[in-house]
């Protein structure tokens, strides 16, 4: 494994290639199965969170505040409503997203899937900052 | 569980203020014997549209819809501008 480092500092030495390329090989050499294994046993397993609600939080420079707090039931309920969409319509909206480059039957979204897209939501943060210091943040939580 | 109740607060600058409290726990009941009265003229809907068209189910449309309505609480949406002093909250428990 040394071997293999000198010969990518010899690379970077020699300017065959850059400090970025062999700081990428350095760390795929570091990443070798043992160490991934230590890695993995030192990462303690996150608790699932209880997500509740989806946060919607708008700072503007022009000192307009605006807090959402949407209960993510909202979607499991929203979804209920697709079994109700009539044949023709359910064709319509498929075909606008297939059109829009999303090629799923919204039809065959199960509710396992839901659960499975509200559990995944606790991970997922957004944070926008504009120019003119206008600041979005959306955001899962309890 | 359906949502109780509504705050609603409106305030633009110092002059107006609005602050409604909304009990829909006394709503509720009302509604529910309406439903059972419209019941039988809801089950005849039910028979004439699966007869027509057999597409629309309106049982399912009610039960989407109050679902809809239980998934409400805790919906809180809050407006405010510190420079104009105005504020504008609805929050639904």
């Amino acid at each position: 494994m040394d071997g293999e480092r000198q010969r990518i500092l010899k690379m970077l030495g020699e300017g065959k290639i850059t400090a970025i390329e062999a700081e990428d090989l350095l760390d795929a050499l570091g990443k070798d199965p043992g160490r991934q294994a230590t890695e993995a046993a030192a990462v303690e397993p996150k608790a699932p969170k209880n997500i509740k609600y989806m946060y919607v939080k708008v700072l503007s420079s022009q000192q307009d505040n605006v807090d959402v707090r949407v209960p993510l039931g909202l979607i499991r309920a929203g979804m209920r409503f697709t079994s109700l969409i009539p044949p023709q319509a359910m064709d319509h909206i498929n075909s606008s997203l297939k059109e829009k480059g999303m090629n799923f039957d919204l039809g065959n979204i199960k509710p396992e899937d839901i659960e499975e897209l509200i559990k995944n939501l606790a991970d997922m943060e957004v944070n926008v900052k504009s120019k003119n210091g206008d600041t979005v943040r959306v955001y899962c939580g309890e | 569980m359906v949502p109780s109740v509504i705050n609603l607060k409106i305030h633009s600058g110092a002059r107006f203020k609005l602050r409604l409290w909304l009990p829909l726990f006394i709503v509720w009941p009302f509604a529910f014997v309406f439903l059972i009265l419209l019941l039988p003229f809801l089950v005849l809907a039910e028979i004439i549209l699966r007869l027509a068209n057999g597409r629309i189910y309106l049982f399912a449309i009610i039960g989407a819809l109050f679902s809809l309505l239980s998934a409400l609480q805790g919906l809180t949406v809050r407006v405010r501008n510190e420079k104009q002093n105005s504020l504008v909250d609805v929050t639904i428990r």
